[in-house]
């Protein structure tokens, strides 16, 4: 399935030419249009050629259970659904996207999916924040919120 | 679009001190050669652009020959190449002595300093299309390749190296060009440094590198060294020789201290030996930890000059301490604080300031992570020193100030070269390269438009 629906266009690759399935679009346009998963984990294929989903969490999941699939020792991509207060009280979502890269992972799967964000990210339309986050300390929920634009 | 997957693609990382080159894919760079070459022939003497003929003798073994009148001068000036046709001799001795490979056969990935103007990019393309007939080249920066090595596409990159300090931001695996900081404070100025406090003491001891001295044997494993006179000996060999000297005796002696100097605790200068190639003991006490707080605190050096340099308290009655010194230095002292140039920043303000220039939004993210980089990192304590000299300069209490380092030596010395090597042995990289094809249809502009 992947190798054929990935070729959306040359161009759309980051730095290193590794390019993300048909797929990611279409379940992320399922969490931001329907709010179906709160949220989404990519990693890049063993053949270091594409983008796939690993796992979706289901709408009402916690913060903590996102947190705990996060492999420890390696790199992945996430888009979460996370709440937020704005300036005039109310509550609302927003997706914020995070780049999980452990600081003990090795340096190649390291390097690959930093070279390689940006070819998911272009293709994820309407999500404006981006956070990364290198230790298990670093995902804080409330950090999150804050850059996801909470006041 | 280039398809050549199965043969292994060749990086290179060219730097003001040594060169480095390997096949993609690989943990280390296969060769570490000095970035200089010795040159005879094509005098300095006669007009430019009328030079002779010259010939370059590249590589570890070559240049460390005592040759007869052959000079020795690096192939950049500033962070920048300068001497193409050295580069070019540098190149080719790398591909073909060192890697023994048929360039016509092997893409080239290339690492380039971030602030590389665009005239020297498009000639390091032609070098390779032309010259080498290279199937494939690619540009990246250096910042970019230690950014994404350490797992990053937005970081600060602090690069302390031989000939260049820089604090580079990069933001989503661009680097900003406007905030760029960077300096000529970098390891080969602080050997030169301390060659020239060495050689200013009274009376300056006898820096003999290794090929002036003639080893006799005296008995099984006793053996005597006595130096020799070479009098065709081109000075900037000879100076060569002594900086590579100054840079073993810094690799194992230098450190850095963990707390700034105070007036109360001065920085520690006890005697401290070290033993030169012909045996003699070389006290460096002060070296020991006063050069590498230069990069610190370039301005230490002027307020407290190298005890011997410091103005005789009993001539100049009165005075004491750092007020004599500051009110009369000694020529000695002039000279040495005039080999930092002016305006250099401190490690700390270089990335503080280089943060300051960016956009407000990027600043929280780019204090959490410094990333440090390049050979002279590697000092004893200087992450240490910096971890908590940033820590008294980030303006909110509430942003976290992480600095990362690769562990281990290799990781942190040859960060750039890594970086590329994992990047260009991406099967999906493939496609990325630009070919000689294009590269003829197109011309060299192409590469600013494919190499961002």
């Amino acid at each position: 399935m992947a190798a054929s629906a990935a070729l959306l266009s040359p161009l759309n690759c980051g730095s290193s030419g590794v390019q993300a399935t048909e797929e990611c679009l279409t379940v992320f346009e399922q969490m931001k249009l329907r709010s179906q998963y709160s949220y989404i984990i990519f990693k890049i294929t063993d053949d270091k050629k594409y983008i796939e989903i690993e796992t979706t969490g289901e709408k009402g999941e916690s913060f903590e259970s996102f947190t705990s699939k996060l492999p420890e020792g390696d790199c992945r991509y996430a888009v979460l659904d996370v709440e937020i207060q704005t300036k005039s009280g109310a509550t609302t979502n927003k997706l914020i996207f995070i780049a999980w890269s452990d600081d003990n992972a090795p340096v190649k799967p390291k390097m690959l999916y930093a070279s390689s964000k940006d070819a998911l990210k272009k293709m994820l339309t309407g999500i404006n924040e981006e956070f990364q986050a290198t230790e298990k300390g670093d995902l804080n929920y409330a950090e999150i919120q804050k850059k996801a634009g909470s006041v | 679009m280039y398809g050549g997957d199965e043969v292994s693609a060749i990086v290179m990382d060219i730097g003001t001190t040594s060169t480095k080159c390997g096949f993609a894919g690989e943990d280390c760079p296969k060769f570490v050669l000095p970035s200089s070459v010795g040159i005879l022939g094509g005098e300095e003497s006669e007009v430019v652009g009328q030079t002779a003929k010259r010939d370059f003798f590249v590589g570890t073994n070559a240049i460390g020959v005592r040759r007869d009148h052959m000079r020795v001068d690096g192939v950049m000036r500033d962070g920048i190449i300068s001497d193409w046709d050295a580069v070019e001799a540098l190149m080719g001795h790398s591909l073909k002595t060192c890697m023994s490979v048929d360039p016509a056969e092997h893409p080239l990935l290339m690492a380039e300093p971030s602030f590389n103007p665009l005239p020297v990019r498009e000639k390091l393309a032609e070098l390779a299309f032309e010259k080498f007939g290279m199937p494939a080249f690619f540009l990246s920066k250096n910042a970019v390749l230690t950014a994404f090595a350490s797992g990053r596409s937005t970081a600060l990159v602090l690069d302390i190296g031989g000939g260049v300090t820089s604090a580079t931001a990069v933001h989503d695996g661009y680097v900003l060009g406007r905030p760029l900081k960077r300096h000529t404070l970098g390891g080969d100025l602080l050997n030169e440094i301390a060659l020239k406090a060495i050689s200013l003491r009274k009376p300056p001891p006898p820096l003999h590198p290794l090929y002036t001295l003639k080893r006799t044997q005296l008995g099984p494993g006793e053996y005597s060294f006595a130096p020799q006179a070479f009098p065709n000996t081109h000075p900037s060999f000879h100076k060569y020789m002594q900086l590579q000297l100054m840079r073993e005796t810094k690799e194992c002696v230098c450190r850095c201290a963990l707390t700034p100097p105070t007036e109360s605790a001065p920085l520690e200068s006890s005697a401290w030996e070290y033993e030169l190639p012909d045996k003699s003991v070389l006290d460096v006490g002060w070296e020991r930890f006063h050069v590498p707080e230069i990069l610190f605190n370039p301005s230490l050096i002027r307020q407290s000059p190298p005890p011997w340099l410091r103005t005789d308290p009993s001539t100049a009655p009165g005075a004491d301490g750092a007020t004599s010194d500051a009110s009369a230095p000694s020529p000695g002292a002039a000279e040495l604080a005039a080999m930092i140039p002016d305006g250099v920043m401190s490690l700390p303000e270089l990335v503080s300031e280089c943060i300051r220039a960016c956009d407000t939004d990027m600043r929280r993210e780019l204090w959490g992570g410094i990333v440090v980089s390049g050979g002279t990192s590697l000092l004893p304590g200087l992450t240490e020193r910096l971890h908590s000299r940033l820590n008294e300069l980030v303006p909110q209490m509430s942003m976290k100030v992480k600095l990362i380092s690769p562990p281990t030596p290799q990781e942190r010395r040859f960060s750039v070269w890594i970086g590329g090597s994992i990047l260009a042995s991406l099967g999906s990289f493939q496609q990325l390269w630009i070919s000689k094809q294009e590269f003829e249809e197109h011309g060299a502009s192409i590469i600013q438009r494919r190499c961002p």
